[in-house]
């Protein structure tokens, strides 16, 4: 069984504009120490997926509306707000989107640090959390570490942030992490070397990683498997291995040509046409044929079922059928 | 942070100095103070007489410099009016007035907290609404209405407390509610605002992926953050407190520094007038220099810059 399973996930937002169907029957499944990487462009639902799981969602307009979430099969979507606060940051991991502003201004790196593993594991001694934390520091290879505890976080880099931010994440030994684009907000030389621990941490403990990103490229060199969201629905998944050899889905070959090789130099990057769509006024059919070079009638008519063409990659495109 | 209060020590006297000498020029241009205590049938001699003695016929700089001389050593001068030395009538009218400053404010912060906090966690229910209906209320009655209606309901009909001056324990409640509503509903308006904006911040949300239970992240995550914007203006009506509100001094006859001003401004005492003035600008630099420490202890970046 899969330590994590999402069908038919619909989450939607109450909003003055109308209903925003953010997640918009999405599912996949994330194994046990895999890496599951979430593709898609800002707005598609990836956070809101990411916020569904955790439960997490803007109060009062957010609301999942039906759809499981499995996890090590109990369905959270049932679960209380006091149980879920047992498997927040214990059992499921979260590194947000900016360490700039995750962290709170007040309290030391210290506190900030020792808080879960106080509330999670119960340990109350300032020595013993603080020798545990200091471990973690090193583990996020935050040079000394003593030093940094007493640190608040506008003395820290955003690198060194994130790095706590991680070391956060992984303190109570979770089953599984959820990184949202952990590196947008951080140096491009910085960014290299935090992927580079993510993936160690991952190896090491064998925790599952739900990787959100815009960069497909990057999704291929870290994680196992694929989905690629688009207005809310997943539009193409699948192992990397299938879906690098040969991608399918034109949202997905799009992101992919979208991002320039190191090694030669073109005069203009290749974008996708069109706006992705407003997600309260959805075309009919599919939702990316606007915007698709090679849309048909059908693809005006009907929302694609998902085709699988291997037994590992689906795809939601009438080419396929 | 021991060169910060020196610094701000420096400061305060820096302002004060300055306020001082405009305030000793400002106070001669309202008139002659010897006409206002001259009977009305006195003769030009008489006024002269009268001036000559409280040491006004003196050139201005002299004047200028027997004023600062009187404040450096304390005294003050010495009241026109009850010829008492002004420093006895300010020790006893700010400690009444701080008195019932001190109550005001701890009465405020105790009801305005809990009312702030739970305002913005229960948004969109009734609870959050009668909040702000109450802050509303608070915000626009004036403070003589108030008043009025305290004594008329209260001290009057009920005969509960007293309906004015200073006597036990009791007679702190009606003054005390008077002032505070006001306070009370300020705060609750911006601790409100605040806890909401706050609420919503990246690290708030961070905290509860860390599965920090309700009751922590409201009271330390959110609240200790969300107190910052409220303390300049706390500081700012604490200040106004501490040099007396006029009107509630007037209306609960209060022996205050409000009333003390009040009438030492309508009889020219100006020795007493510059006594006042001089601790109201100590008192709102004062005030702001505790709000600072204060700030600088909630939050770090001010510390450590």
């Amino acid at each position: 069984m899969a330590l994590l399973e999402i069908e038919d996930l619909h989450t939607y937002l109450y909003t003055r504009w109308g209903t925003v169907k953010a997640v918009d029957g999405t599912s996949f499944s994330l194994e046990r120490g895999k890496t599951l990487g979430l593709v898609g462009e800002s707005g598609c639902g990836k956070s809101m997926t990411l916020l569904s799981i955790l439960r997490l969602l803007p109060w009062p307009a957010g609301r999942i509306v039906s759809g499981r979430i499995l996890f090590d099969g109990e369905d959270l979507v049932q679960k209380s707000e006091g149980e879920l606060e047992k498997i927040r940051g214990k059992r499921i991991g979260m590194i947000p989107q900016d360490p700039y502003t995750s962290l709170n201004p007040v309290f030391n790196i210290e506190k900030q640090m020792t808080e879960p593993i106080q509330i999670h594991l119960g340990l109350k001694k300032r020595q013993v959390l603080k020798e545990r934390v200091t471990e973690i520091l090193r583990k996020v290879r935050i040079g000394d570490p003593e030093k940094r505890l007493e640190c608040y976080p506008h003395q820290l880099s955003g690198g060194m942030r994130q790095r706590v931010v991680g070391g956060i994440s992984i303190s109570c030994n979770p089953d599984l992490i959820i990184a949202d684009e952990p590196t947008t907000a951080l140096d491009v030389s910085v960014q290299a070397q935090y992927i580079n621990l993510i993936r160690d941490i991952q190896s090491t403990y064998n925790v599952a990683l739900l990787y959100v990103s815009h960069d497909l490229s990057l999704i291929f060199r870290i994680c196992d498997q694929v989905a690629v969201m688009y207005a809310g629905k997943i539009v193409e998944k699948g192992s990397v291995h299938e879906i690098f050899k040969e991608t399918l889905h034109p949202y997905s070959r799009a992101l992919v040509t979208s991002i320039p090789p190191v090694d030669c130099d073109i005069e203009r990057l290749p974008s996708i046409p069109g706006q992705p769509p407003k997600l309260f006024a959805l075309p009919q059919g599919c939702y990316f044929a606007p915007r698709c070079p090679h849309a048909m009638d059908k693809c005006r008519q009907a929302y694609p079922e998902e085709f699988f063409v291997s037994e590992g990659h689906s795809v939601s495109c009438w080419r396929y059928a | 942070m021991r060169s910060f209060i020196l610094r701000r020590l420096l400061q305060l006297f820096v302002t004060l100095f300055v306020f001082l000498t405009i305030m000793f020029f400002l106070v001669r241009m309202t008139g002659n103070p010897a006409e206002a205590f001259a009977p009305t049938d006195a003769t030009p001699e008489d006024i002269k007489r009268i001036a000559a003695g409280m040491g006004l016929d003196k050139p201005l700089y002299i004047q200028y410099f027997l004023y600062l001389k009187d404040i450096a050593t304390g005294s003050f001068g010495q009241s026109h009016k009850s010829l008492r030395p002004v420093s006895d009538l300010l020790l006893t009218h700010s400690i009444n007035t701080i008195k019932l400053a001190a109550v005001t404010v701890v009465l405020s912060i105790i009801i305005a907290i809990p009312l702030g906090v739970v305002a913005a966690v229960k948004r969109f229910t009734l609870i959050e609404s009668s909040i702000g209906v109450f802050a509303v209320f608070g915000m626009s009655v004036p403070g003589f209405w108030m008043g009025i209606i305290l004594i008329e309901l209260i001290a009057v009909r009920l005969g509960l407390v007293p309906a004015g001056g200073m006597s036990g324990p009791s007679s702190y409640i009606l003054p005390a509610i008077t002032m505070s509503t006001l306070l009370i509903a300020g705060l609750v308006r911006l601790l409100r605002s605040s806890m909401i904006d706050t609420l919503d911040s990246d690290f708030v949300r961070f905290a509860r992926m860390k599965g920090v239970r309700k009751r922590p992240l409201i009271w330390k995550h959110t609240l200790r953050n969300a107190l910052l914007p409220v303390l300049g203006f706390a500081g700012v009506q604490i200040a106004m407190f501490l040099t007396g509100s006029v009107v509630v001094e007037t209306v609960f006859a209060w022996p205050g520094l409000g009333r003390l001003m009040y009438s030492a401004l309508i009889e020219r005492d100006l020795p007493v007038v510059q006594g006042c003035v001089t601790l109201f600008v100590f008192f709102a630099i004062f005030i702001n220099l505790l709000v600072d420490i204060l700030s600088s202890y909630l939050d770090p970046r001010i510390r450590l810059g």
